[in-house]
């Protein structure tokens, strides 16, 4: 049995080098919009080798671990950071995510170059905004799919910056973003959308791996509302298993607004501690995939862009959504190193 | 001075001078291009000195009338009545801190103003001048997003009563037109009814609905409501033929009436006889050197940032279109027509 083992392992391992291979290979990974599938570019390359990888967990998956296993490319630790399950002063649930050191992006067009960066910690909400919180902020809600529960969707970017604000004034915080020119003080106390490099953070949920796939399909199933489970439509909020740090729906369901501008380029220029994007350009960046698109596009490394809609007239898409990030107060910093130094 | 201007301020004095002068010259060139005279006036937003204000433009002369007057309140959406002699329009003003958006009318002239309801938006008038719509505010704290309405409320000319139309599934509509029957509006929605976004036909008091199966927003029907004219995405302006049953509105003929590749284009609006549209033109990248204009310092209104200008083109006709303003100094943007010249 051990000698199967070896055989298998290795035969493993061949496999994910020969997938690593292919998805090295230029693709058109960069400069994907989501929204309209006719402008969607979607990464075709690598999709065999994913399909075929996917297909191999599905066998022998039951032995990896359940927050998702890194390619040969990083040494695939699971680093889980420590992290503190609160409320908000609203009632909304959020997780505190101590921050930490981890390798971004996979190396792949626009993922690329693997580079170690450092965040600070942060709150995040546990589930994507849904749709009852923007009612009872008193906030039209323009989602396709109504449902209180349901993720909210059909907003565009420059709409989710003002409903941060509003959160943030609702919670007594400083709103983090001027209504005017839409610039982020990332010093307010209030709420604003994740970096790119938070959001990865909290999706790998301690995944060091450095590139990872995507989940193999059974554990993507549990994780994930996507093209293959969705039905063709967003599920309520909180209907998947949650990743390691307690977030649910980091993957699938709706794809999610990021505060950085997009740029192709971004991890060669980008600092190492907290980056923030460039400071303009014409789009902004979602993460995550949404219920519209298929398991090669669920990965914690993928990159999406499209426009703000700070000036446009009112297009939106139904698989757009977002949940937000503040700064922890001293006070749950206090709780959170008190929750870890416990026996 | 060229201009009837009663209040505009200095810079409407210098500016307006010379640009009346450029339109004089432009205008008589342009006549010549247009196939045919358009009608003789119009009515638009003008943001200047951080305020929204109503100007009334004589296109034969260039001459300008403000007709509002108001530096602490913003005047919004102007829509002339069928027989021209009234206008309905947008106010919001600051109370409590807060924005209270209203539909106010008056004479055109400016006289006679009153409020017809609060915490409404975007009215339209029946062909017939014998009723008025506008959507009902979603929430009671004003939000700048267009799409903010849930109901639709009926003003009846005669009584000045208010009431409330009979689909109540109305939900998130904007930019209404009534049909040719009183019975129907044509108007857009965004997230709402069970569209994402679409051109829909609605039942006043029914409850049917249509979708016309063009994308865009902001429709405008002409007078008799057989032609409309809507913008389908941010850069280009369409129009197409209407008619209508028991039914409602069917669509055809869809054609593009003007492109722009960079700048953006919203706001178009059908004479009453459906032979031109003027529509608004401008920039729309984030330029921040004008004011908000809106009391609640919220950045989400179209033509505030840049300048923006009314542009007149001829339905079904090759001639050049004509700029009806300049944008130098001001804004002007989202005009209507004032039937009966």
């Amino acid at each position: 049995m051990a000698r199967f083992d070896r055989r298998l392992a290795k035969l493993v391992r061949a496999i994910r080098e020969c997938a690593v291979e292919s998805l090295m290979k230029p693709s058109r990974l960069g400069q994907r919009d989501l929204g309209n599938r006719n402008r969607h570019r979607v990464m075709k390359p690598a999709k065999a080798s994913i399909v075929l990888i996917a297909l191999l967990w599905a066998v022998v998956g039951c032995s990896a671990p359940d927050s998702g296993t890194a390619l040969p490319a990083g040494d695939g630790r699971l680093l889980v950071p420590n992290r503190l399950a609160l409320n908000s002063a609203s009632g909304v649930p959020v997780v505190l995510v101590e921050g930490g050191e981890f390798p971004m992006g996979s190396g792949v067009d626009d993922e690329g170059p693997i580079h170690t960066v450092t965040v600070s910690s942060f709150v995040i909400d546990q589930f994507e905004v849904r749709q009852s919180e923007l009612a009872e902020l008193q906030i039209p809600d323009a989602s396709h799919f109504k449902a209180a529960d349901r993720p909210v969707e059909m907003i565009r970017w420059s709409e989710a910056a003002l409903v941060c604000n509003a959160r943030s004034l609702a919670e007594g915080l400083e709103p983090c973003y001027d209504e005017l020119t839409f610039a982020c003080d990332f010093d307010a106390s209030g709420y604003r959308l994740p970096t790119e490099a938070e959001w990865e953070y909290a999706a790998r949920a301690g995944d060091t791996g450095a590139f990872p796939p995507g989940r193999p399909v059974p554990q993507l199933s549990r994780e994930a509302c996507y093209s293959a489970n969705a039905n063709g439509e967003t599920m309520v909020t909180g209907s998947r298993s949650a990743n390691a740090l307690g977030l649910h729906d980091m993957l699938g369901n709706v794809a999610e607004w990021c505060n950085d501008v997009y740029a192709e380029d971004t991890y060669a220029t980008g600092g190492p501690t907290n980056p923030r994007g460039p400071e303009a350009g014409p789009y902004r960046v979602l993460r995550g995939g949404s219920w519209k698109l298929d398991a090669e596009d669920l990965r914690v490394t993928a990159r999406f862009r499209d426009e703000p809609g700070i000036d446009d007239a009112c297009f939106a898409q139904d698989s757009y959504g977002f949940r937000m990030v503040r700064r922890p107060s001293d006070e749950e910093l206090e709780q959170l190193s008190a929750s870890h130094s416990q026996p | 001075m060229l201009c009837n201007n009663r209040n505009l301020g200095w810079r409407i004095d210098r500016f307006l001078g010379l640009a009346i002068g450029a339109l004089v010259v432009l205008g008589m060139t342009s006549a010549n291009g247009l196939a045919q005279e358009p009608p003789r006036r119009l009515v638009y937003e003008a943001y200047v000195d951080d305020n929204w204000e109503l100007v009334e433009l004589d296109l034969s002369s260039g001459e300008t009338t403000n007709l509002t007057n108001t530096p602490d309140l913003h005047e919004l959406y102007p829509q002339v009545s069928p027989d021209g002699d009234s206008i309905c329009f947008l106010c919001d003003e600051l109370r409590d801190g807060q924005t209270v958006r209203s539909v106010e009318w008056m004479k055109l002239d400016g006289s006679q103003r009153k409020r017809l309801a609060e915490n409404v938006r975007e009215p339209a008038w029946s062909p017939d001048g014998s009723f008025i719509v506008f959507a009902k505010q979603e929430f009671d704290r004003f939000n700048i997003l267009d799409y903010v309405s849930k109901g639709l409320l009926v003003y009846e000319v005669a009584t000045g009563e208010t009431r409330t139309a009979g689909n109540d599934a109305i939900h998130h509509i904007y930019n209404p037109n009534v049909g040719p029957d009183g019975k129907w509006i044509v108007t857009t929605v965004h997230g709402g009814m069970g569209f994402r976004h679409a051109i829909i036909g609605i039942e006043i008091d029914g409850e049917r609905v249509v979708d016309l199966g063009i994308s865009g927003c902001r429709p405008c029907l002409s007078g008799d409501g057989t032609r409309i004219t809507w913008s389908s995405d941010d850069h280009t302006i369409n129009v197409a033929e209407l008619s209508w049953s028991e039914k409602g509105p069917s669509l055809s003929d869809s054609r593009v009436l003007h492109h722009e590749d960079s700048m953006h284009t919203y706001h178009p609006e059908l004479s009453p006889d459906g032979r031109f549209v003027v529509f608004s033109v401008g920039p729309g990248g984030r330029v921040l050197e004008n004011g908000p204009g809106t009391h609640t310092q919220v950045a989400e209104m179209i033509g505030v940032r840049g300048h923006w200008r009314l542009l007149l083109r001829e339905v079904d006709s090759d001639a050049e279109p004509r700029w009806l303003t300049e944008g130098e100094e001001q804004t002007s943007k989202e005009a209507d027509w004032i039937p009966g010249d």
